[in-house]
């Protein structure tokens, strides 16, 4: 039996969760929280195999709790569970330490998956969370100013290319105009001193911002 | 006067000066003249002596010369025969003899006489004026031959009317004691004449015992007498027939002492008497011109030192006459001076009297000595009244204590006082108040001896003064008045202005703390528990899916409207305000914002920021609602397709950027409320202490820059 903490600050919510993760045969909630400050006690109380944690409570955020968890429990998975869509937050989660990330939106249909993969070990992502990771990540290696020097989107804009994707399906992945990729793509070359994609492709191998 | 003694003394000196210089000059000059001539007259002396002696010389010579020829041809026999047997043969030798005597010797004429002294034969027998026949037994030279003695004789010829120097010789018949007769040789005196120096300067003269002039190169002395001659021994020489019929008149000739004579002119000589030789009593007279003498010593002298003289002379007479003309001129403008200065006097006594001012003067008594016409006429008296008055009887009591007890004797010390406030007493009895400003006039001792003030009638102004006085004082308490009103308003209106931007401040501050509190519920609240009722929607549809799958239709169509209205909810509240400024933080936030703004507008917007530190919930605040706000004019009017929004962090002062590539606006054509929206832009700024610069112009875009501390400035806004 997974042993599952739930954190959230409202109770019908808490209480929502607690069916979604019910029906499954293989995992339970041992411990439920109002805020963070609980959460952490009931994990320290019931040491849960997975916690599930809103990102916003009161008396402690959920990225405080995820890092107080993670001192306390490096091997204990967190899912972070947020009403915000912004990917601003997921990435934040992620550099926080929790493992998976779910919109509440969407966690009737993810939330079990997701705690089994995390259970499991490994991330759980959603596609676009699992690029702007990486891209952190690419950039969180020993200072290089260059990929310093650009910003999320243009990271985005650079990975999409170098994987060989066209201008429109950029544009239509990220809802923005073509014309406004080809900008970044301009941008991305003047930055970088390179001349066409195929130099940015070489450049985001070196940087590890794709898999060769 | 002074000063005339003084030029008259100054002339003086001048002349003396010059005089002095001329005297010496040619003191100097005579002395040097007179030693120069003493020695030339010595050595004229000294030349003359030697002058005569050589004239002398030559004329003893030349009037001996024929003294031998005579005796040789006394000795010729052909005489002889004649003498005692005179015929035609014998005289006709005896005329060839002489005749050739007298060729040979170049002589006047040759001529024997017997011893009655008659002339028998004659080398001129054949001219008119032929000596045969004539008697010259009167002449001495005959006596003396005839009687045995060879004789030398000077006189003019009887016959020929023309001087001669006669040589007789005696004719002897060997073993006779008388002669027989004489040879006479007759030379001419023109020759010797002819022989001397051209007469100019020297004078040679030829005298006889008497001093009869015989020879001369001066013609006009011939036949003269050198001395004054007695009657007696002119009756004499007439007799003698030697120098014709006379009248030997005297030259006039004086001796001046021992070597100098002049003659009836004034002319000076230097004479020299020298014996003739061969004619006993007969002198050679050498006179030298004194004059000439002068004038050979003065003339080199003149040539000489003339040039060195004249210029000396035209130096010291040019400086004299500059110094004089100098001291003239000094003379003439001291004159002009004093003119002037009189005038100047008369012009400034006129002036004192006449300026319209109150001028006054006092002796070291106090007692006026003189007031200018104004003086009295302000004072109302006459001048006689006045004068010779203490002044400080027309001061009133104060005044006079004052002058007494301090001005006048600080005057009389110092000689200056400067606008010493005195009232006057008019002669009508009204008292005027006046400044009174004074100097010392000194005398020679440089002791004060009189003043001279000036008094310039201030009633009026002191009266005026008082009334400005008033009028200020009056002024100054309106204007306090008015000051303090004004302040008074400006406090208020500063109050009621720092209550409105405080109001303002607080209304921003709880409009963001309203919103953010809706924001908080719709999306906490409401968000949540549209969540719950999503999840337990999606429970119940998966439990009908089964048994009633028209129910989980049912559930599945309303979990599209929660989902939608989650989507509204979640819009409403970041429109509000969004969760990512507050849990986030600005950088996270404006990330978020201009990829939406991207993806709601399809303006390409960049979004750049360096690394920032922390930055307060207020500083954060404004600066996205400013880029916010920023963003949403150019979305609605800068018809760009470009914006770029900057984060920056310049010593620790946040640097937002926001520049977009469209079309731009003139400040003061911005529309109302596009213009209320800068305002509250830069109200928001201020809040914070931060500021907030739009530049922008036609077809420039528009760049919008806010600088702003870190920290925030101001507390507790927003």
């Amino acid at each position: 039996m997974i042993k599952v903490l739930l954190a959230d600050d409202h109770s019908i919510v808490r209480a929502g969760l607690r069916r979604l993760v019910e029906e499954s045969k293989d995992m339970e909630v041992i411990a439920e929280a109002a805020d963070g400050r609980k959460a952490i006690q009931q994990a320290h109380k019931t040491r849960p195999d997975v916690a599930v944690v809103d990102i916003s409570m009161p008396d402690m955020d959920g990225l405080e709790v995820i890092s107080q968890l993670q001192s306390f429990y490096p091997k204990l998975p967190i899912i972070i569970l947020t009403m915000y869509e912004e990917e601003q937050y997921v990435v934040r989660a992620i550099e926080a330490g929790a493992m998976g990330y779910l919109t509440k939106r969407s966690a009737p249909e993810q939330l079990v998956k997701a705690i089994r993969k995390v259970y499991a070990g490994y991330r759980y992502l959603t596609d676009e969370a699992a690029e702007l990771l990486a891209l952190r990540v690419a950039r969180g290696v020993g200072g290089k100013s260059l990929l310093d020097s650009l910003s999320m989107r243009e990271l985005q804009v650079l990975r999409r290319l170098a994987l060989g994707h066209t201008n429109r399906e950029i544009a239509e992945s990220y809802h923005i105009s073509i014309k406004t990729v080809d900008t970044y793509r301009s941008r991305l070359l003047k930055k970088l001193d390179l001349r066409n994609n195929a130099e940015l492709s070489r450049f985001a191998i070196q940087n590890r911002i794709i898999e060769a | 006067m002074e000063n005339k003694i003084k030029d008259m003394k100054l002339r003086l000196i001048l002349l003396i000066l010059s005089l002095l210089t001329f005297l010496s000059a040619s003191t100097g000059g005579y002395i040097y003249y007179s030693s120069l001539k003493k020695s030339a007259f010595q050595e004229a002396e000294r030349q003359a002596a030697a002058h005569a002696k050589l004239i002398k010389e030559n004329l003893s010579s030349f009037l001996s010369e024929n003294i031998k020829p005579s005796k040789t041809l006394a000795g010729m026999d052909e005489f002889h025969a004649t003498l005692i047997k005179p015929n035609n043969n014998s005289l006709a030798k005896a005329n060839a003899m002489l005749d050739h005597f007298n060729t040979s010797l170049n002589t006047d004429v040759c001529y024997l006489m017997d011893k009655d002294g008659n002339t028998i034969a004659s080398s001129n027998r054949k001219d008119p004026d032929s000596f045969v026949g004539k008697n010259f037994s009167f002449r001495p030279y005959f006596n003396k031959a005839i009687q045995g003695t060879p004789a030398t004789y000077l006189a003019l010829g009887v016959t020929s009317d023309k001087r001669g120097v006669y040589y007789s010789y005696p004719v002897n018949k060997k073993g006779q004691k008388h002669p027989m007769g004489v040879v006479v040789i007759k030379a001419s005196i023109g020759l010797v004449e002819k022989g001397l120096p051209p007469f100019s300067d020297e004078i040679v003269l030829v005298v006889n015992p008497d001093g009869i002039i015989f020879i001369s190169n001066y013609k006009a002395w011939l036949f003269h007498s050198l001395w004054k001659v007695s009657q007696e021994e002119i009756s004499r020489i007439s007799a003698s027939l030697q120098f014709g019929k006379g009248p030997w008149n005297w030259i006039g000739l004086k001796m001046k002492g021992d070597k100098y004579a002049v003659d009836l002119k004034g002319n000076q000589y230097l004479i020299h008497r020298l014996p003739l030789n061969n004619y006993p009593g007969w002198r050679v007279v050498y006179l030298r011109n004194l004059k000439a003498v002068s004038k050979i010593v003065s003339g080199p002298l003149i040539k000489i030192t003339g040039p060195i003289v004249l210029t000396l002379c035209v130096c010291v007479g040019f400086a004299v006459f500059l110094l004089y003309k100098k001291a003239s001129n000094e003379i003439v403008q001291r004159k002009l001076f004093e003119k002037a200065l009189q005038e100047s006097e008369k012009r400034y006594r006129s002036i004192y009297h006449n300026t319209p001012a109150m001028l006054h003067s006092i002796d070291t008594k106090g007692r006026l000595i003189s007031v200018s016409d104004n003086w009295l006429e302000v004072m109302g008296y006459e001048r006689e009244e006045v004068i010779g008055e203490k002044l400080t009887q027309f001061f009133s009591e104060n005044s006079r204590n004052l002058a007494e007890t301090t001005v006048f004797p600080n005057f009389f010390k110092t000689g200056i006082c400067k606008d010493i406030p005195y009232q006057f007493v008019k002669k009508n009895g009204e008292i005027i108040d006046v400044m009174l400003s004074a100097i010392g006039d000194r005398d020679d001792k440089d002791n004060i001896a009189r003043s001279l003030a000036v008094s310039i009638d201030v009633t009026e102004r002191n009266r005026a003064e008082e009334a400005l006085k008033i009028a200020k004082k009056e002024l100054s308490r309106h204007s306090k008045d008015l000051e303090h009103q004004v302040e008074q308003r400006t406090k208020e209106i500063s109050s009621i202005l720092d209550q409105l931007r405080r109001l303002s401040g607080s209304m921003m501050t709880n409009q963001e703390k309203e919103r953010s509190a809706i924001a908080r519920e719709l999306h906490d609240e409401l968000g949540q528990v549209l969540t719950a009722l999503r999840m337990d929607s999606v429970w119940l549809r998966s439990r009908l899916k089964q048994t009633d799958p028209k129910a989980a239709q049912r559930v599945c169509s309303m979990c599209d409207l929660i989902d939608k209205t989650i989507e509204e909810v979640r819009g409403l509240a970041v429109r509000l305000r969004p969760g990512v400024l507050d849990n986030l933080g600005l950088v996270d936030a404006l990330e978020w914002y201009t990829v939406d703004f991207e993806k709601r507008t399809g303006i390409t917007c960049m979004f750049e920021h360096g690394n920032m530190p922390h930055i307060t919930n207020t500083v954060a605040t404004a600066a996205y609602r400013i880029a916010q706000e920023t963003l949403t004019n150019v979305a609605r009017h800068a018809d760009a397709s470009r914006v770029d929004v900057i984060l920056q962090n310049e010593r620790n002062m946040l640097k937002l950027t926001v520049v977009d590539n469209g079309c731009g606006f003139i400040s003061n054509e911005v529309s109302e409320t596009k213009a209320l929206g800068l305002v509250g832009m830069r109200e928001r700024a201020t809040l914070v202490g931060g500021v907030l610069d739009v530049q922008s112009g036609v077809g420039m875009g528009t760049r919008v820059n806010l600088k702003v501390p870190m920290d925030g400035h101001r507390r507790g806004v927003i």
